[in-house]
């Protein structure tokens, strides 16, 4: 009889979960930056639809890790493994609500020409996608390299918002009429930078489910 | 309901015992006298079937013996006057026709020491089926295959079943205990702190198999360690002072306890 | 300051000193303790030597395989006496051993702890009364009651199994008389049941209390927890009970002696006049020579080192009892009903065993009483002041000179074996390595000795002491061989009471700088105290009570108080004194006296048995505070 079946059970059930949940929201941020590089408005609502699925997971999750420790008392790995867990959950569904407030705005976007700056936005979007994807992958597998991946991408993604923020600042000094659209195209940004900053707690907490040092800690 | 009990083959007309009920065993209004102490006071409570139910309290509590009032156990406790109403499987069991030997085969006791009798590991398991008139040896060997088995430790035990079972280890002595009251398939097992003694290895293995066996018994344990509770239990109850402070789902009581007594006393702050 | 320093000065001297004391102290001890074991090889040499005339006259093993005894033809053959004791033996094991075992089961199980009268009504002396008797504790009585049992001097076992079993049995009996194995039997099963029904109470009350739940819970009543699992776990210690109780049906003498019928006959029959190999020696002593190789006195020590032997098997038989379920710590107390009346009938046999214990304690009940009823309706008839008190002589015995020899033999034995013993008892706790070899070996001999039966320590004491006082009896040497044989008892016991005493008392002791012989002395024995006094008692309780050892030694014949006043002189006790009225009775001296003495012996069994109730009641009631 190998014992504590039950709490590896429980384990396994747990990272199903947090695999569903990563896995929605990766395709929420790929739909996003899609509905943005396309200009699809439906695509973009049926994004902020989704976020309601991964608010459901997280509070699912959240419920689930609460009756491990309570249930199974977990130790050592098994402990870090459920309160990186309950950290890294509350950054996923972040980054969904990023994910769907860039929807959220595409769909809101006016059916005119789009002013200058698609494609350094649509680099970021890019960017973010591959951070969240290479940062949960990190999370779920518990590979540290991913993670540092993700680490030295955020400053490409830094740089590259400043970029656009002072792009879209002489556009607008430039004329008073891309305001609108430049105000939407820089909270996008703003959004797609947040994500990235998200992509990084996550993978820093990767990186402590890996080694047990948490950066902050240090 | 089966009048025979088709393993041991004999007629059992006072097993009446009826199991097929939601309710595994119900006690209302229970006061429990020892002489002029009083030790239990009107405790109310429900233990549904195939669910594991934890009683949890300070020592002294008397947890565990409204658990020795399940199967009559404290009738061995000289001056113990019990009053209220006691059923088991629908049966009230201080009713005066009461057939003890009957109650006892259907509610099973583990205790807290290890108790295995100074005979042979299979002679152990075979001891309550004979008693109950059991002789042949292939069913003998039958039920005692099974019970091991549903304690998993058949694969540890077959090949040496004619050793003393005074030398096995603690843990495996306490499970083989389990086998032993599990041989006469009783309804519901009473558990005595039946981990106080072992170690925690020992202890997470018979927790386990407790969630094992929650399939086939209903399950009673008496725990001085509330964490057992907290892993194992459907429902808990907390005792305090010869009260059922709390009784209700174990989940609850342990992240929002309702009486304060229960908080104090589950976060390790009872005085 | 001045005044401290020379203190720790004067300290540092006292350890100083004691260090070569208690190199002293240590071997004292250990002679002491030793000296058991000089007592058993000395006892099996000096025996042994002494049948060795006999051995070569008539060759070992015809003597040991030769049925024909006849003293005038010169034939000592000691098959016929041997086989004679084992059956008696035999018998008397089966009927002793199952009523002791049966009756000790009861009282650990069943007997219930008191009365339970009810009485409402108006008469307050009746209503006093039921309460005072609900008041009895039943379990200290029946305790009691067989201990009382085990008091009684083997003599009167003798008188009532001439006067009672014997004209029970007689009707069966051809001859109408009565005598025999089957009465032997009788008389030895009685003897034995104390033995048997209190070592096998121990052994039970020693099996855990959880076996016993641990089967009740499992659906069993009662009964079949007791004799399905609590008497299985127990049955290494009632086999050491049973063989105890052998060892003393195989050495007693008088009480055999007194009902056999006393001739060398196989026993073809329950009443076949027999003798076994004690009262062959009990018989014939008076009739051999003085002189060393006279052949019927060699012979009888033969019978004596046959016998020693048989002892010695037994005892030692003792050692291969499987120890598998001893020693685990039990509750001592297994009451409780378990619900008794609502079993239905299941389990028959374990429920007509239970009866079988209900009737086998009455019957032991039953036994004591009309023991002490037949000694009291006979005897105090015929007590009177000048019988008990009066001046003594050859015409008119009195009891006087009995009680002068019996206090001087109580005296001196105990004067010798009591340090000795306590002396012995603190090397085995105190000095040596507990569970070293050497304790064990003491151990064994200790055990032996108390296994050696009494008659064979009369022969002894003949043989050795006689010869040291005098060449001739007195009651010197009678004291001495009485001193040998309670000396196991008092090693035991003081043994026990020393090991009871807490390791922390030492340990404090030692801590503020006390060695060891005045840990000891002020600290562990004076704890001890009503241990050893118990184990005093208890010695006095065999003194009072034995007769074979002391016939051998200190004489069998009426004296006058004058003569008595001497210890060097010859001088029956009061037990010898018992036993004289039925080997050479005349008119002064009969059973009426016989019944009279009895009656004295039995008051002195009955307060000596008080006196430690008294002492255990008070240990424990200390234990509790």
């Amino acid at each position: 009889m190998t014992t504590r079946k039950y709490l590896d059970e429980e384990l396994g059930e747990l990272h199903s979960r947090l695999t569903k949940m990563c896995g929605i929201t990766e395709s929420m941020i790929n739909d996003s930056v899609r509905a943005l590089k396309t200009l699809d408005r439906t695509l973009g609502a049926s994004v902020s639809e989704t976020d309601k699925e991964v608010d459901e997971l997280e509070l699912e999750i959240e419920k689930k890790c609460m009756r491990l420790l309570l249930r199974q008392q977990p130790v050592a790995k098994d402990l870090i493994k459920v309160t990186t867990a309950l950290k890294v959950i509350t950054d996923i569904e972040r980054i969904g609500d990023q994910a769907a407030d860039v929807g959220e705005i595409v769909r809101q976007f006016p059916n005119e020409e789009l002013i200058r700056e698609p494609e350094r936005i649509q680099r970021m979007g890019d960017l973010a996608a591959a951070m969240i994807h290479q940062s949960v992958e990190a999370f779920l597998n518990e590979n540290r390299g991913g993670a540092d991946m993700v680490i030295r991408a955020d400053d490409e993604m830094d740089a590259l918002f400043l970029a656009v923020k002072e792009d879209l600042v002489k556009l607008m000094a430039a004329d008073s009429k891309t305001a609108d659209q430049a105000v939407m195209l820089l909270m996008i940004a703003k959004y797609l930078e947040k994500i990235g900053d998200y992509a990084v707690n996550v993978s820093e907490w990767a990186k402590y489910l890996v080694t047990g040092v948490h950066k902050e800690y240090q | 309901m089966k009048d025979r009990i088709t393993e041991t083959g004999a007629k059992n007309r006072l097993d009446r015992f009826d199991f097929t009920g939601e309710t595994a065993v119900r006690v209302e209004g229970v006061d429990l006298y020892y002489g002029d102490f009083q030790a239990l006071k009107k405790i109310d409570m429900t233990v549904k079937k195939h669910e594991i139910t934890a009683m949890i309290g300070p020592s002294g509590c008397g947890k565990s013996t409204l658990l020795k009032t399940l199967n009559r156990m404290n009738d061995l406790v000289e001056g113990c006057r019990v009053e209220g109403k006691i059923t088991v499987g629908g049966r009230d069991i201080y009713a005066k026709d009461t057939d003890l030997s009957a109650l006892r085969k259907n509610v099973g006791m583990v205790f807290q020491k290890p108790n295995p009798f100074p005979m042979s590991v299979y002679d152990n398991v075979a001891y309550a089926p004979r008693t109950f008139g059991v002789k042949k040896k292939d069913l003998l060997d039958e039920i005692v295959e099974r019970s091991l088995k549903q304690a998993a430790m058949w694969d540890e035990l077959k090949d040496r079943l004619k050793k003393s079972a005074l030398g096995l280890s603690g843990g495996q002595q306490q499970r083989l205990c389990i086998a032993r009251a599990l041989s006469v398939r009783p309804q519901v097992l009473l558990m005595d702190e039946p981990t106080s003694a072992l170690d925690p290895i020992s202890t997470g293995k018979i927790e386990e198999l407790c969630e094992e066996l929650k399939q086939d018994v209903t399950i009673v344990i008496v725990t001085h360690n509330m964490q057992q509770a907290a892993r194992i239990s459907d429902k808990t109850g907390f005792f305090l002072l010869g009260e059922l402070i709390e009784f209700g789902e174990t989940e609850e009581m342990f992240t929002s306890p309702k009486r304060p007594e229960t908080e104090r006393y589950i976060t390790g702050r009872f005085g | 300051m001045d005044n401290t320093l020379q203190k720790t000065q004067n300290g540092k001297r006292r350890i100083n000193v004691s260090k070569g004391k208690e190199k002293t102290v240590g071997a004292l001890f250990f002679v002491c303790a030793g000296l058991s074991v000089v007592a058993v090889f000395g006892i099996i040499a000096y025996i042994l030597y002494a049948s060795v005339p006999a051995f070569r006259e008539y060759g070992f093993f015809q003597m040991l395989f030769g049925a024909k005894w006849n003293t005038e033809r010169g034939e000592y053959g000691l098959l016929t006496m041997l086989v004679n004791t084992l059956v008696v033996t035999f018998g008397a094991l089966l009927i002793g051993g199952t009523i002791g075992v049966f009756t000790a089961i009861f009282l650990v199980f069943w007997c219930p702890d008191r009365f339970h009268l009810r009485y409402e009504g108006k008469n307050r002396a009746l209503r006093r009364i039921a309460r005072a008797v609900n008041a009895i504790n039943l379990r200290t009585v029946f305790d009691q009651v067989i201990k009382l049992l085990s008091g009684i001097p083997s003599v009167i076992f003798g008188y009532f199994g001439v006067s009672v079993i014997c004209a029970m049995i007689k009707g069966m009996d051809v001859y109408g008389i009565g005598k025999g194995p089957l009465a032997s039997a009788l008389v030895l099963a009685i003897m034995i049941v104390p033995t048997i029904a209190s070592l096998s109470k121990n052994a039970l009350e020693a099996v855990p209390q959880s076996y016993f739940e641990g089967a009740l819970a499992l659906g069993n009543t009662k009964a079949q927890a007791v004799f399905r699992v609590v008497f299985p776990a127990a049955r290494s210690g009632v086999v050491s009970a049973l063989i105890l109780g052998v060892g003393r049906a195989v050495g007693e003498t008088m009480a055999v002696a007194m009902v056999s019928g006393g001739r060398v006959f196989f026993p073809e029959g329950l009443f076949t006049p027999v003798r076994t190999l004690t009262t062959n020696i009990a018989i014939e002593f008076a009739d051999a020579g003085h002189a060393w190789d006279d052949p019927l006195r060699s012979a009888l020590f033969a019978s004596g080192f046959v016998l020693l032997l048989l002892a010695l098997v037994v005892n030692l038989s003792l050692n291969l009892v499987p120890k598998e379920y001893k020693g685990k710590k039990g509750t001592k107390q297994l009451r409780g009903q378990g619900g008794e009346a609502v079993y239905r009938k299941k389990g028959l046999v374990p429920e007509i065993l239970k009866y079988a214990a209900f009737f086998m304690a009455a019957l032991v009940v039953a036994v004591l009483i009309s023991i002490i009823l037949f000694i009291l309706i006979n005897g105090i008839p015929h007590l009177s002041w000048s019988f008990l008190f009066g001046p003594s002589d050859f015409s008119h015995p009195s009891l006087l000179p009995a009680f002068i020899s019996t206090g001087y033999v109580i005296l001196i034995s105990l004067a010798i074996a009591l340090p000795v013993g306590i002396g012995a008892a603190i090397f085995l706790v105190e000095y040596a390595k507990p569970g070293s070899k050497l304790v064990k070996v003491i151990r064994t001999f200790v055990d032996t000795l108390a296994g050696v039966p009494s008659i064979v320590f009369g022969l002894f004491g003949n043989l050795f002491f006689c010869k040291i006082f005098g060449d001739t009896y007195s009651v010197v040497a009678g004291s001495f061989t009485m001193a040998l044989i309670i000396l196991p008892t008092i090693i035991r016991s003081t043994e026990e009471s020393l090991i009871a005493v807490p390791a922390s008392l030492r340990e404090a002791s030692y801590g503020l700088g006390a060695g060891k012989a005045r840990t000891i002395f002020k600290v562990v024995l004076p704890s001890a105290f009503p241990g050893i006094a118990t184990a005093a008692i208890l010695a006095i309780g065999r003194i009072v009570g034995e007769s074979a050892a002391l016939i051998y030694t200190s004489g069998m014949l009426v004296t006058t108080e004058g003569s008595a006043v001497n210890p060097m002189n010859m001088g029956a006790t009061l037990t010898v004194f018992l036993y004289m009225c039925w080997a050479e009775p005349n008119s002064y001296l009969g059973f009426n006296q016989a019944y009279a003495t009895a009656v004295v012996l039995l008051l002195c069994t009955l307060i000596l048995n008080f006196a430690v109730y008294l002492i255990q009641r008070r240990v424990q009631k200390k234990q509790k505070r």
